[in-house]
């Protein structure tokens, strides 16, 4: 063999050495950085520099006379302003600025349940789930969001933003993909092993609140001594990162026609039920008479998940039971709020008038 | 005929002189054929014989062969004169460089004018091919070049002058950690047997070279990373003689005040204090005859002294005691050869070593009051005999023997090296305090440490020449190292420690330290008057002592057959047996230690394509293993040993409670199933030609996979998907960090990498070593974690994009040049690199270790924190270095070698950040620590 030839063999003794080879493709990224979430968001007593510092509570409640318990949100800071519906979601047809609902890809919804059981992706063979292991259950697909929570900390100022726990649902039909192998929109919408239907969304909205990945949840009568707080959260995927969320299910919409600026228009909003708390004093079991208030164990809620008129978006409404009530005599249900109003004593509306109740199952 | 064959071949092997070996001092060997100028054709029966300085005993001689080859091995590194005769001509001479671990062609060519003439021609010749290894070395002589040019005066500092290597001293070689480098002296192992890292500093201009291999490593060597010879000097037939004296003036040296941000200017305007820079150090070497041509000796002894300080800053703000250097490096060395078939070589070398306020060059000087300061002794002695018996011209044999002893004793200054009392009254019962709002540190040291690590070396070769199909030059070897490392850890404080949270930030009196502990509340023993004024935590940790024994022992065979002139083949192969087991009286729950079975074959095809050993083109491939080194099975025992319980402090009952263990037994295993052990598997390919008389332009790539490197894996957290919060425990029962320390198949580095190289000598006036090396690293390990990080739990591992990312520095460009002529001596030292990615670290919630990683991450300001898209690599500047070593040899005018020199490194004073602040936090992306800025060293040299 002549030298030419033996130095033309070089190039194929040359192995390829990508440095970044394991950031190619669906590589998981880690967990998305909640440093800009909405402080609801991250849970109560978070740091915005530390993941996962804070603690989301559920708040403990009744519907039909047992417990409904939900995750509250507040309205964003553009959805509350004066000039904003804060319930409007399609404005003449388009998406309305204020309530922005960004895409997410579902896979395998029903049509009452956006989570298809089992799953209809393909796990590795033979897998079982280890906590220890694995950071998200390779039996299951995670559905793909494409925003997050976003939000403006003016230096001296309280934040702003104008992200809603809703979504507006693009349903993801599996075709015999690996599971968890999608982890972003771009690589879904390449995908031969999924088929999309409608891309431009199915006109479902599903309250999908967010949540710091690394935030505990505490379900009522959990706390931190008996709960790891991994409960109702979900896992999806955001951009290759994993991401958190609290599944408030369907959102029912209403259609209406208003009149703005001289122009009648359609609009699309979410329908809400109504959510009841006593104006008056109460009697906690010890220490001493409160002003009643939204959060603290006695909502009244109209519906409970599963109930036709359920909706993860509360107006929320005051009641007055005419003197200090001791808490465990105030009503558990509508009627029994209802009781309580007279003529004298109306319903009133709260202040905040809208928040985000999300019951989770 | 098949008679007549074997007759010829058996009597042209009796011919044949020995050849290099694995075992004990490196030494080279001379190759080449002797030829006729006009038909070419080959020289049979020509006398060559070799003598050079470096030589001791009578000169080495061999006949030409029927294809007028010749060889002679066993040649010391240094100049040679080689002597080609034949009867009834004038002999021709020729001088050669050889070097060590390597052939050095030297082709001759005779014709009937030379044969014919009056005078004999003296050549230098030089050539740089490596016509029959596939090893690749920097080689770098001292007292020609080394001591001249502006590198480091260290060996440390030459690691990381050899093409492609990333660092000095525990340099990363080819994708190797810090712990995959070997060092050796004279072929006496000194890696540390505690860290597989160097031990010890010796003397720079004692050693006649210093050999740096990097890669195509025969049977004979085994290294993942490299292996760097020191080659010591060992006298020679005159007598010489150097002494040395080199000062560091503090007023001379430059000082830095940047700012934090790399984009900082300097601010000559400011006032910062300058710190001490002062060294100075005198250096003597001596050797010569005893007996000439029989018996040398070799001396050398160094002192060094060298102050260096941080200038005060916070917290303290208060300037602290200088750190203190003091070095003692004699060394005495005797060569004997007592006839022409034995040589024996005994040498002793010591280091001790002395340091005041060891870490006072860091940060540590702004954190820790005096009576807290770190301090450390150490070093220790070696001592070790070479006999090369050569029985005949085909059979040589060689044995080392080798005794080292060396430790540390580290812990408080106060107690290892005594403490003036104007900084306090010492006492070892003091417990630490951290101010955790400043971290000011007070008080006392943690721990005094005390650890030894004897070792004792065996190692034999022998080797034989042959003909079967062509030449073969065996040689089988045996290499053993046996050693203990013993640890005694002593806490001060009786153990306990506080982490205290002052009540006002910036208070630095430790009168308002927690005075739950009675030092502090020095005057008020009744415990009723304790305040609990910044009581916060309280750690009680135990003391221990702990050992290993560490056998390693390998065996290996190495062929260098020679089919045809213009073809070598190198198989090998080498089995090592590495074992480190821990001192005990009892089985272990934890296990007793690591057994590990190394298997690495080699194969080398080296092809000489001009057939003149001018265009020479090697491929090898090899596998090479590495030992376990005592501190990965010694921290598994250490941790089960030393339990540490964490306190809390209760405002109301005043006192320290719920104690929570931290470390002690069953929170650490060994892995003591049999694994494979680290190895790594390299391609290499090198195309070199000589492109100029005693000039080389070389192209090399090397591929090269380290597998298996150490790790200490979490088992038992589990964490949640985010990998911030832990959520509970695989054992629920034992609610506690468990570490495996194990060798895990999906712990490995990549690396793989292009060097252009171009040396050349064309006069003993000129040297130049440059090289540009193109490279890629990855891989998913930790570095050899000992401690277990949570990236090693196999949850939070998936967030790790690797240590070896930390070593991926694409470009590296190195010259290192030196000329003399008439007395004036220059050396320049011109270095440049590209950076290397930092990687953005997140804190977890549930510890405090900050090591999730994400990398490359975004650091563009204004970059979605969200976006993987928006990844870029964030890589700290490019790296400049001139060096620039000027001097005169006033020789021409008094008729004696008087020297002086200046020695100038980071000539430009350069500010370039190397450390920045990876976490993520609001200093993410400040600099953390900036270049040595511009050094001036005078010299003061007389040789004779």
């Amino acid at each position: 063999m002549t030298s030419s030839k033996l130095l033309a063999l070089l190039p194929l003794l040359l192995p390829a050495c990508d440095p970044y080879e394991r950031l190619q493709g669906e590589f998981i990224a880690g967990s998305v950085d909640p440093a800009n979430f909405p402080p609801a968001y991250r849970g109560t007593g978070s740091s915005r520099s530390l993941a996962g510092s804070g603690a989301m509570t559920e708040t403990a409640a009744f519907a039909r006379g047992s417990p409904a318990n939900y995750f509250f949100f507040p309205m964003s800071t553009t959805q509350s302003a004066a000039t904003a519906d804060p319930l409007r979601l399609l404005d003449n047809g388009q998406p309305y600025a204020a309530v922005p609902t960004p895409l997410t890809y579902v896979f395998d919804p029903t049509d009452s349940v956006p989570f298809a059981t089992p799953a209809r992706c393909m796990p590795p063979p033979g897998y079982q789930y280890s906590a220890f292991r694995d950071a998200v259950h390779y039996d299951d697909q995670g559905n793909i969001f494409t925003a997050l929570p976003d939000a403006s900390f003016p230096s001296g100022a309280v934040p702003t933003w104008s992200y809603v726990p809703v979504v507006q649902q693009v349903t993801v039909q599996s075709m015999g993909e690996t599971c968890q192998d999608i982890k972003s929109a771009n690589t879904l919408l390449t995908s031969r092993n999924v088929v999309i239907p409608t891309p431009a969304g199915d006109g479902k909205y599903l309250a999908w609140a967010t949540i710091d990945p690394g935030v505990p949840v505490y379900r009522v009568g959990q706390t931190a001594a008996n709960s790891n707080g991994v409960t109702a959260q979900k896992y999806g995927w955001f951009r290759k990162y994993i991401s958190a969320y609290l599944d408030g299910g369907y959102i029912n919409t209403v259609q209406a026609m208003v009149t703005e600026q001289m122009v009648t228009k359609p609009v699309v909003r979410m329908r809400t039920q109504r959510l009841f708390y006593p104006r008056s004093m109460v009697q906690p079991a010890t220490g001493p008479a409160v002003a009643g208030a939204r959060g603290a164990g006695y909502d009244v809620l109209e519906a409970k998940r599963g109930d036709a008129t359920y909706s993860p978006v509360c107006e929320v409404m005051t009641y007055d039971t005419g003197g200090t009530t001791p808490v465990s005599m105030l009503p558990k249900d509508v009627a029994g709020v209802m009781s309580y109003v007279t003529g004298p004593r109306p319903l009133q509306t709260a202040s905040p008038r809208y928040i985000f109740c999300l019951q989770v199952q | 005929m098949r008679n007549l064959i074997w007759s010829l071949g058996l009597a042209l092997a009796l011919l044949w002189p020995s050849v290099v070996f694995g075992v004990g001092q490196e030494v080279g060997r001379l190759v080449g054929q002797v030829t006729e100028a006009q038909t070419g054709a080959p020289v049979p029966g020509a006398n060559v014989t070799a003598s050079g300085r470096a030589l001791i005993g009578p000169p080495r001689r061999t006949v030409t062969d029927d294809d007028g080859r010749y060889e002679i091995g066993n040649l010391p590194p240094g100049p040679y004169q080689v002597e080609v005769s034949y009867a009834g001509v004038k002999p021709l001479r020729k001088r050669v460089e050889v070097e060590a671990s390597v052939a050095t062609p030297l082709n001759i060519t005779w014709s009937a004018e030379l044969a014919q003439a009056e005078t004999t021609t003296v050549i230098e010749e030089r050539h740089l091919t490596h016509p029959d290894t596939p090893v690749t070395e920097f080689v770098l002589p001292i007292a020609e070049k080394g001591k001249y040019t502006p590198i480091g005066q260290s060996y440390q500092s030459v690691i990381g002058q050899a093409p492609g290597v990333i660092g000095t001293g525990n340099a990363n070689v080819r994708g190797g950690t810090s712990r995959s480098n070997r060092f050796r002296i004279d072929g006496l192992d000194i890696t540390d047997v505690a860290s597989n890292t160097f031990r010890g500093n010796w003397q720079f201009d004692a050693a006649a070279q210093i050999q740096v291999l990097t890669g195509g490593f025969e049977a004979k060597y085994n290294a993942i990373g490299s292996i760097t010879n020191i080659i010591t000097r060992s006298g020679s037939d005159e007598f010489h003689f150097d002494i040395t004296g080199y000062w560091q003036p503090s007023a001379l040296q430059s000082f830095l005040p940047a700012g934090r941000q790399s984009y900082d200017e300097l601010r000559p305007y400011a006032d910062d204090p300058k710190p001490a820079a002062d060294s100075y150090e005198v250096s003597m070497t001596a050797d010569g005859p005893i007996i000439k041509h029989k018996l040398w000796f070799s001396t050398s002894f160094r002192y060094s002294y060298a102050t260096t300080v941080q200038p005060a800053g916070p917290p303290l703000n208060k300037q602290a005691p200088n750190r203190l250097a003091k070095v003692y490096q004699p060394r005495a060395k005797l060569t004997w050869a007592p006839s022409a078939s034995h040589r024996i070589m005994v040498q002793f070398l010591a280091d001790p070593t002395k340091f005041d306020f060891v870490n006072n060059n860091g940060s540590a000087a702004n954190t820790n009051e005096p009576l807290a300061a770190q301090t450390q002794n150490q070093g220790g002695w070696h001592i070790m005999g070479e006999w090369d018996y050569f029985i005949s011209r085909n059979l040589d044999t060689k044995l080392l023997l080798g005794f080292q002893h060396s430790g540390i004793d580290a812990g408080p200054q106060g107690r290892v090296n005594g403490l003036d009392p104007k900084y306090g009254i010492y006492d070892f019962n003091r417990p630490q305090h951290t101010n955790s709002r400043d971290g000011s540190v007070w008080g006392n040291q943690l721990a005094y440490s005390q650890d030894t690590r004897p070792k004792f070396q065996l190692d034999f070769a022998v080797a034989w020449r042959t003909r079967l199909l062509g030449l073969h030059e065996f040689e089988a070897g045996f290499n053993g190292l046996f050693s203990k490392y013993t640890v005694d850890n002593i806490r001060t404080g009786n153990g306990a420690t506080y982490s205290d949270n002052t009540p006002t930030t910036g208070e630095l009196l430790d009168g308002s330290l927690c005075d739950e502990d009675p030092y502090i509340r020095r005057g008020r023993p009744d415990p009723d008057t304790i305040t609990g004024v910044g009581c916060r935590n309280k750690t009680i940790t135990t003391s221990y002592h702990t050992a290993t024994f560490n056998y390693n022992f390998g065996l290996y065979i190495q062929d260098r057959w020679k089919p045809v002139s213009w073809l070598t083949l190198l198989p090998g192969v080498r089995w090592d047996f590495y074992q480190d087991r821990l001192e005990k009286t009892m089985p272990l729950a934890y296990g007793d230690g690591i057994t590990l079975y190394g298997f690495g074959p080699r194969f080398g095809a080296i092809f000489d394509l001009t057939r003149d050993q001018k265009t020479i083109l090697g491929l090898f491939y090899g596998r090479a293993t590495q030992a376990v080194y005592a501190q990965a099975v010694t921290n598994v025992d250490i941790t089960n040993k030393q339990t540490t319980t964490d306190y809390t402090w209760n405002n109301t009952t005043k006192m320290f409670e719920t104690p929570q263990m931290r470390t002690g037994p069953g929170t650490a295993y060994l892995d003591t199933k049999n694994h494979t052990p680290p190895h790594s598997d390299e391609v290499l390919v090198r195309l070199s030609r000589e492109v100029f008389k005693n000039s080389v332009a070389e192209v090399e790539y090397s591929y090269r996979k380290i597998s298996n490197i150490f790790e200490a894996v979490e088992t038992n957290r589990i964490w949640d998907a985010s990998g911030n919060r832990v959520i509970g425990y695989v054992n629920p029962d034992f609610p506690n960090p468990i570490s495996l320390s194990t060798y895990r198949d999906s712990s490995y580095t990549k690396y793989s990498g292009v060097s252009l190289i171009f040396e050349t000598r064309p006069s003993q006036h000129f040297d130049f070593q440059g090289s540009y090396t193109l490279s890629w690293t990855y891989g998913p390990a930790s570095d050899e974690n000992l401690a277990s990080n949570q990236y090693a739990n196999p949850r939070q591992s998936q967030y790790y994009a690797g240590w070896a990312l930390d070593i991926d520095t694409r470009h590296q460009f190195k010259t290192l040049t030196s000329y003399n002529y008439r007395g004036l001596i220059i050396g320049v030292l011109f270095n440049w690199s590209s950076g290397t990615p930092g990687r953005k670290v997140f804190t977890p919630i549930s510890t405090s270790l900050a090591s999730r990683f994400r990398a490359p991450f975004g650091t563009e300001p204004g970059a979605p924190i969200n976006d993987s898209r928006s990844w870029a690599e964030f890589r700290t500047p490019a790296f400049f270095n001139l060096g620039i070593n000027v001097g005169y040899d006033f020789f021409e005018l008094i008729k004696q070698h008087v020297i002086v020199t200046v020695r100038l490194t980071n000539v430009l004073d350069l500010e370039t950040p190397d450390v920045f602040n990876r976490n993520d936090n609001d200093l993410f992306g400040t600099v953390s620590s900036r270049v040595t800025p511009r050094r001036v060293t005078l010299g003061l040299e007389y040789k004779y």
